[in-house]
């Protein structure tokens, strides 16, 4: 070992960064190399590499590093010349032997503890073209492989010993155990106390920790020295007191150096072809009694020699090629990328202070900007081949010591993500690695007698989609069964049997992120001990991703990881809720949608504990922002200020307590948001694989914000991503599209299954309620017309009255259109119009000739539920009265004031039929028994179908049935169907009333059965073809 | 050792927090209230540019919610890392982020000597006590010293 001085520090820390960049270049090389075969060029670079790294060392006197590299060296130079081959003895020791340089690399001061003797040994025999396999350390004869996880058979003294295994060591580290290397001085340590012997010095330490390792010279009488390896939970201060070292001399371990202290000696491959006969005799027993030993992990092949996983990598190459680079720290990328963020929120706020002029100066300022800031965020991309490239390596060692075949494939590894990203998602990357080859994929046999090939396939593939990033992990494996997750997810306590039963298979094969949660039948330390899936499914979605897998029993698992590409800067679109601001990253919103006034109760749809919005036939569960997030309602006073409605139940007032919105919208079982008058908006998001939708007031800019992490004390709330500045200074919450449907514990699985089985009700069934156009012809009389009857309301002046003859004209639309007045046709006041000569045009639709009705004044729409008393006040034209804003309405039948004339000639009745009317909608309702009434025939109503239907099996006797398409729970067509499949009642006319007019729904409705079809309402036609029907069915009956 | 603590007061109680952690004294009550947040934060507010959470320092003392009138004022605190040498060695302590405290209205600065702290008196609730270093008298009131870290720990 060299002294040092404090200024070479530097130098030696560049050594290692650079020579820890070699070694991992000449990793990957090698595995290139093994499955591709010898390549001049790559083998070049790996010799560079390690020639660079031994000359670095030899000059700054670190004498193991140098050896070792200095036998790889010479080794490297003889394949290159053609002078040895890359067997499969060599690559290992090769890579062996960059394992062992990295574990030096980080710890420099101890690498002469690192044994390298083995390895050494084994280059000096390939170099001299000696058969590899006679260890002369080995004591081979004597030791049985254990099939138990201990001491590997080749130790004895002198040789390294671990005393747990390989995968016990990596559990303590999973748990967050320190791992440390020190010596341990015999003489010092056994002095004090009790520790005289070893058992007693291990006891000791293994009072607070675990003794995991030492290297051989414990034991030894003759050593007074021995390095030891000890896992605990202190941190360096409290474990270098408590071991009685001092703390420099307690060197941290990390994984890598614990998996090296297990890279074992060589024991001979599996009986190889060309392998020389006295190499085959000199193998050890493992290889002659394969039958009785287990393969000992991280240790013997099994005995089908199995081939090296096969690389394909994309045509960019595997490890990032070295082009011109230097070398800056993280620290100082970080600080450019906020500063970059400070100046777009810099130039935002200017922006707004020159109230947006379009300055030139601007425009080449926002230019650099966007320039700079892009630039700056490339800095810190870095290449997912980062974490890709680690992966070949472990499935190679992993697929080994399992006695598993598995080929690795790898796609996009130059897809970029930030490097912070990239940094987190290591981990959860690696355990899902190990998750497949662990569990996913077979055995070869199992595999060939399932009728699969027996290499196993992992494949991972990285690609850029709408804005995000996505990583999928792709197994050939058996497959996940999501009966066995769920009924292991009712053994653990996870859910309850009912949850499960209504479970899809997406929802389960999901619930293995549970926390709890471990399917594996053994479960084997390299992976799933219950501590992983959950934990890998936060890492992602910590970064604002998302994960999802899927799988088919028997053949294979697919995880799909999406992430964002970028953290820092977004562009998110500002939405308005309740008089508050929040902004929506662009990247989650698909698209948005918007409900006009009366929509929001006509078209949100409730299923089970659900809203739904149907998207293009698609169904869309809507989240109401405002209850989501528990905004106080508010309202606009007086004085134009915008303030809290704090009017609250009296439910609330009785029991003092504070309810939310959403609770307090559930007990009264009301729709909570009474002005249906107002425009509202869905925003579109998709999380994952699916979609839902965000119900909002407004909708206002879309502005690119610096995402701001939330302050430790609002962390916890899920809904929220992060907190910005927007550009006039307010600060506004970020939303998290994954934390809001968590929130608001969207299970899209069961919304699917309810809504297949057509369960839907129609909100508007809670209220039957219609909007009404409320005016005026005369200041004290108020007329009402059911808003669906009127295409237009034009705005026109008493000039523009032309007269010809009797008749009033009005041109609107290039056609002269006649005035109507009310007072010419039903017993009413005059009309008066007001003095600035302005009056209303209210142009209806659904009548023969066009008419436009004369209103003075418009008052208001109104959607209520319709209460008409038709006994009063009744005329032609009239329906009845109702009260409506407190005042005395009168109801128009647009179809009598339009007084086509009626048909007195109609069938002339002595026994008074019966219809039985089936129709939702209640004015209509109304309207239409009034008319039936009027012509002496006698209604039965019905709200559905399905009542409708009830109606007839009570035993109702009806010589007709009415019936609206459109209906809730049972529609039209299904009635009509009914009826005419039954023995009952097929007899029966049944006609259809609708507001379809197209002459495809009308073909539709005959094919479905109607006798006749009427669209809404012609009254005339609705009279006189019920009557043919009538005499049509009682001719047939005679 | 003369120590200086700013007073406020909180409905009815006085208090008093050391000037070493406190940055400025502000009047702004324009600060964006975050939904779902706990009844303690008020909110976040934009300070040239830094985002603070707004903490309102009555709840974890015990008082209930109370209206933001025009004597209301904030105190910024300093984060950990912006504090003096001089406050260090005193063993200030605020917090790792940008805190501010909401306080019904503020005092003037006292001035007294740390043996002039008294323990918190028994009879005060355990649950306040907790966040307070102890109690100064000033003329004929008694005026609680805040243990700002201890506060900020409040759920």
């Amino acid at each position: 070992m060299s002294d040092f001085e404090f200024e070479d520090a530097e130098l030696i820390n560049g050594f290692r960064e650079e020579s820890l960049e070699h070694i991992e270049v000449v990793e990957t090389k090698l595995l290139d190399l093994e499955s591709g075969g010898v390549n001049p060029s790559d083998i070049n670079e790996i010799f560079r590499s390690i020639h660079t790294i031994k000359g670095g060392s030899g000059f700054l006197g670190f004498e193991a590093v140098k050896e070792l590299s200095h036998g790889m060296e010479s080794l490297l130079d003889m394949i290159r010349n053609g002078k040895r081959e890359l067997t499969s003895e060599a690559a290992d020791v090769l890579l062996r032997g960059s394992d062992l340089l990295k574990a030096m690399m980080n710890d420099l001061a101890g690498q002469d503890d690192i044994p390298i003797k083995e390895e050494l040994h084994i280059l000096d025999q390939l170099i001299k073209g000696e058969p590899v396999g006679e260890v002369p350390v080995q004591a081979a004869v004597d030791s049985e492989p254990e099939p138990a996880p201990a001491a590997s058979a080749a130790v004895s003294s002198g040789g390294p010993q671990p005393l747990i295994t390989k995968e016990e060591l990596e559990s303590y580290q999973n748990k967050g155990f320190n791992v440390y290397r020190l010596p341990f001085v015999k003489d010092g340590h056994q002095d004090k106390k009790l520790k005289k012997n070893f058992d007693t010095f291990q006891a000791y330490l293994n009072s607070f920790g675990c003794l995991a390792w030492e290297d051989g010279h414990l034991e030894d009488t003759v050593t007074a020295e021995a390095d030891i390896v000890f896992a605990t939970v202190l941190d360096a201060d409290f474990a270098s007191a408590s071991l009685k070292v001092s703390s420099d001399n307690l060197t941290k371990m990390s994984r890598d150096d614990c998996a090296q202290l297990y890279a074992e000696p060589v024991v001979v491959e599996a009986p190889k072809p060309e392998l020389p006969p006295a190499a085959k005799e000199a193998t050890p027993p493992t290889a002659a009694a394969p039958a009785d030993v287990k393969p000992a992990p991280a240790g013997a092949k099994a005995p089908a020699a199995p081939p090296p996983p096969r690389k394909k990598s994309s045509a960019a190459g595997a490890a990032p090629t070295t082009t011109a680079t230097i070398r800056v720290s993280t620290a100082l990328l970080n600080k450019l990328m906020n500063l970059a963020g400070e100046l777009i929120l810099s130039r935002n706020q200017l922006v707004q202070k020159l109230d947006n002029k379009d300055l030139p100066e601007l425009q080449s300022l926002n230019q650099r900007l966007s320039e700079l800031q892009e630039s700056v965020m490339q800095t810190r991309l870095q290449q997912v081949g980062a974490v890709f490239n680690k992966v070949p390596r472990m499935v190679r060692d992993l697929s080994r010591s399992l006695g598993k075949k598995i080929e690795v494939e790898l796609e996009g590894v130059d897809v970029e993500l930030d490097r912070t990203i990239i940094d987190s998602i290591t981990d959860p990357l690696t355990h899902l690695v190990r998750n497949s080859i662990d569990h996913g994929i077979e055995m070869p046999n199992e595999r060939m007698n399932a009728g699969k090939s027996s290499h196993g396939t992992l494949s991972l593939t990285a690609y850029h989609e709408g804005g995000q990033v996505n990583l999928e992990i792709r197994d050939d494996g058996k497959g996940i069964n999501p009966e066995i997750l769920k009924v292991k997810a009712v053994e653990k306590g996870l859910c309850s049997q009912s949850e499960i039963e209504s479970m899809g298979k997406r929802e389960a094969l999901n619930l293995i992120f549970k926390p709890g949660f471990s399917t594996a039948q053994e479960i084997t330390d390299i992976s799933g001990r219950g501590v992983g899936m959950d934990v890998v499914k936060t890492s992602f979605e910590r970064l604002g991703g998302t994960v999802d897998l899927n799988s088919d029993v028997g053949l294979g698992t697919t995880i799909l990881v999406k992430l964002p590409t970028t953290l820092a800067i977004v562009s998110a679109v500002i939405v308005e809720s309740e008089g508050n601001d929040f902004a929506i990253p662009q990247t989650n919103i698909e698209e948005i949608v918007r409900l006009k006034e009366n929509e929001i109760t006509s078209k949100l749809e409730r299923v089970g504990h659900y809203e739904i919005y149907r998207l293009r036939g698609k169904l869309l569960p809507v989240i109401r922002m405002a209850d989501i997030l528990d905004l106080k309602r508010t309202f606009t006073d007086r004085n134009g200020k915008i303030r809290t409605d704090r009017r609250d139940n009296l439910a609330d007032r009785r029991s003092g307590e504070k309810v939310s919105r959403a609770e307090q919208a559930r007990r009264s079982g009301e729709d909570r948001r009474l002005d249906a008058g107002k425009t509202q908006y869905i925003v579109v998001l998709r999380v994952g694989v699916n979609q839902y939708g965000l119900l909002v007031d407004k909708i206002n800019d879309v502005e690119e914000v610096v995402v701001k992490p939330l302050s430790s004390f609002i962390k916890d709330i899920k809904c929220f991503h992060g907190t910005t500045i927007l550009g006039d200074g307010r600060v506004i919450m970020i939303m998290d599209c994954n934390g809001i449907s968590t929130m608001a514990n969207l299970k899209f699985d069961t919304l699917q299954d309810i809504t297949d089985s057509d369960n839907l009700h129609s909100h508007a069934e809670h209220h039957e309620s219609q909007s009404f156009l409320i005016f005026n012809n005369n200041p004290e009389e108020a007329f009402a017309l059911p808003l669906s009857f009127i295409t237009r309301i034009e705005k026109v002046e008493l000039s523009d009255i032309e007269k010809m003859g009797d008749e009033e004209l009005i041109q609107i639309g290039g056609k002269n259109v006649p005035l109507f007045r009310l007072e010419k046709r039903i017993q009413c006041k005059e009309g008066v119009i007001n003095e600035d000569g302005q009056f209303y045009l209210l142009i209806p639709n659904m009548v023969r000739s066009p008419y436009a009705i004369v209103a003075t004044r418009v008052q208001d729409v109104v959607s209520t539920t319709v209460d008409v008393q038709t006994n009063v006040m009744k005329q032609d034209g009239v329906l009845g009265t109702s009260i409506i804003n407190d005042k005395l309405t009168l109801m128009l039948d647009i179809y009598g004031l339009f007084g086509e004339k009626r048909h007195t000639d109609f069938m002339k009745r002595d026994t008074s039929h019966k219809i039985l009317l089936a129709e939702d909608t209640p004015f209509f309702r109304t309207m239409i028994r009034a008319y039936l009434e009027e012509h002496q025939l006698e209604v039965l109503e019905a709200v559905n179908g399905q009542e409708a239907w009830n109606l007839l099996e009570e035993g109702n006797e009806v010589d007709l049935v009415l019936s609206d398409i459109e209906m809730p729970v049972m529609n039209g067509y299904e009635l009509v169907h009914k009826i005419k499949t039954s023995e009952k009642y097929h007899h029966l006319p049944v006609m259809a009333i609708t507001a379809l007019d197209n002459p495809q729904a009308m073909a539709e409705g005959k094919t479905a059965g109607f006798d006749a079809y009427q669209v809404k309402l012609d009254r005339n036609e609705l009279i006189k073809t019920i009557d043919e029907l009538l005499s049509y069915a009682a001719h047939h009956a005679k | 050792m003369e120590k200086q603590f700013m007073t406020f007061s909180l409905a009815d109680g006085i208090y008093g927090i050391n000037i070493l952690g406190i940055r400025e004294i502000n009047y702004t009550n324009r600060f964006t209230p975050v939904p779902l947040s706990k009844e303690h934060i008020m909110g976040l507010l934009n300070l040239r540019g830094q985002i603070v959470t707004i903490w309102d320092t009555g709840v974890p003392l015990g008082y209930a919610n109370r209206d933001i009138t025009d004597e209301t004022s904030l105190l910024v605190m300093k984060t950990n890392a912006e504090l003096s040498a001089v406050a260090r060695k005193n063993g200030i302590e605020t917090h790792a982020t940008q805190v501010g405290l909401l306080v019904d209205q503020i005092g003037d600065v006292i001035s007294c000597d740390e043996s002039d702290i008294a323990p918190v008196p028994a009879h005060a609730e355990a649950q306040v006590a907790k966040f307070l270093i102890g109690v100064v008298r000033q003329d004929d009131t008694l005026v609680g010293i805040v243990n700002v870290p201890e506060l900020l720990k409040y759920e």
